[in-house]
């Protein structure tokens, strides 16, 4: 009961954050980030995948989109192993960063899926076609928070934070759709934290920690991002514990920011 | 001892091979490491006249080491561009401008 009940207060606390702090799109098209993905393998971090984030504006006979792609692609070192060719795209309004399209394209060591989420105009709902491997297509219908966004969308919303009026400890929550279900994902403000980079050197970052109620993330505080201090908000850093073990994304390019 | 020494620097020794073939980086310096450093301290226990196959093993691990550092500052990551992969891409997008045509309709 009591339990219930702090669960119900911390819910309308994250809902009353995430309407107090405005967000400010300032995503723009024709970005590209490039990062090097490490795995912590027998006590050392490896280079295992090259992921490339980017964006351009999609045109259609009624309206332009921002088209965010997501791209993890294994070195080539690790091809013959594991390969891996991940392709995450959304397509959303180009100021409110409201998701329109989903699409999530699989390839790992063999095993592969495809997902499409349609989100209708209601605002309620999401149309899934989703395949796995050589499996049947299944198509879905799922009902959704009319705030709830794709997790493409969710990591470029991180870049739009307000965060000069946000005090650290402090959360701001999100609704994400991911496997034809909805999860509230909550992002902590750890602080602002100096850190070095291999592009854009020593760099004063905002330290955001990210958790969800789902077992695809592991610990407290263990998942960890730094985005840049500065009006572009570049995330620099991200740091990873899922089931299977841990790692770090690093930025080695950036253009068109 | 000398054996034990030798045979561990072997068994290191097998194991930075391995380490130096697959695509682990720089993992393949410790077994590597440790495989040098038992070969000297079996160099430096054995009698002069056996000294010849711990002194091999030395060399070996050196040339281990030598090897796991070059393929660290020679070796690039790189990712192979695929023309299926750029397929794919171009007609995920092609199958998107339709979807959201669609979707436009039933606004």
């Amino acid at each position: 009961m009591i339990h219930s009940q702090f669960i119900k207060k911390l819910g309308f606390l994250l809902v009353g954050l995430l309407m107090f702090f405005p967000l400010t799109a300032q995503i723009h098209a024709n970005e590209k980030l490039v990062y090097s993905g490490s795995y912590f393998l027998s006590g050392m971090m490896t280079n295992v995948a090259q992921i490339t984030m980017s964006t351009e504006m999609l045109k259609t006979s009624k309206k332009s989109y921002l088209h965010l792609s997501v791209e993890a692609a294994t070195f080539q070192k690790w091809d013959s192993y594991f390969k891996i060719r991940d392709l995450y795209e959304s397509y959303v309004d180009p100021q409110s960063l409201k998701p329109s399209l989903y699409q999530r394209n699989v390839y790992e060591g063999g095993y592969t899926k495809t997902e499409k989420y349609t989100f209708l105009p209601d605002g309620k709902t999401v149309k899934s076609v989703t395949r796995r491997k050589n499996g049947p297509v299944k198509t879905n219908s799922v009902s959704i928070n009319p705030k709830t966004i794709d997790v493409v969308t969710l990591i470029y919303k991180l870049r739009t934070i307000n965060f000069s009026t946000i005090r650290p400890g402090q959360f701001i929550a999100f609704q994400t759709i991911f496997d034809e279900k909805e999860y509230p994902v909550w992002i902590k403000f750890i602080g602002k934290e100096t850190i070095s980079t291999s592009t854009l050197g020593k760099q004063a970052c905002f330290k955001l920690s990210i958790s969800s109620k789902t077992n695809k993330l592991k610990g407290t505080d263990k998942n960890l991002i730094w985005i840049t201090a500065d009006s572009k908000k570049i995330p620099c850093l991200i740091e990873f514990s899922i089931p299977v073990g841990t790692g770090r994304v690093s930025l080695i390019n950036v253009s068109g920011v | 001892m000398r054996n034990i020494l030798i045979i561990l620097s072997v068994i290191f020794g097998l194991l930075g091979i391995v380490f130096v073939i697959l695509p682990m980086g720089t993992i393949a310096f410790l077994p590597a490491g440790i495989a040098l450093a038992l070969s000297i301290i079996a160099y430096f226990v054995s009698g002069k006249s056996k000294r010849k196959f711990p002194y091999i093993l030395m060399i070996l691990s050196f040339l281990l080491l030598l090897s796991a550092g070059a393929k660290k500052v020679f070796v690039e990551d790189t990712v192979k561009v695929e023309k299926q992969f750029l397929e794919e891409k171009q007609q995920a997008k092609q199958d998107a401008q339709k979807e959201l045509e669609n979707l436009e309709d039933l606004e």
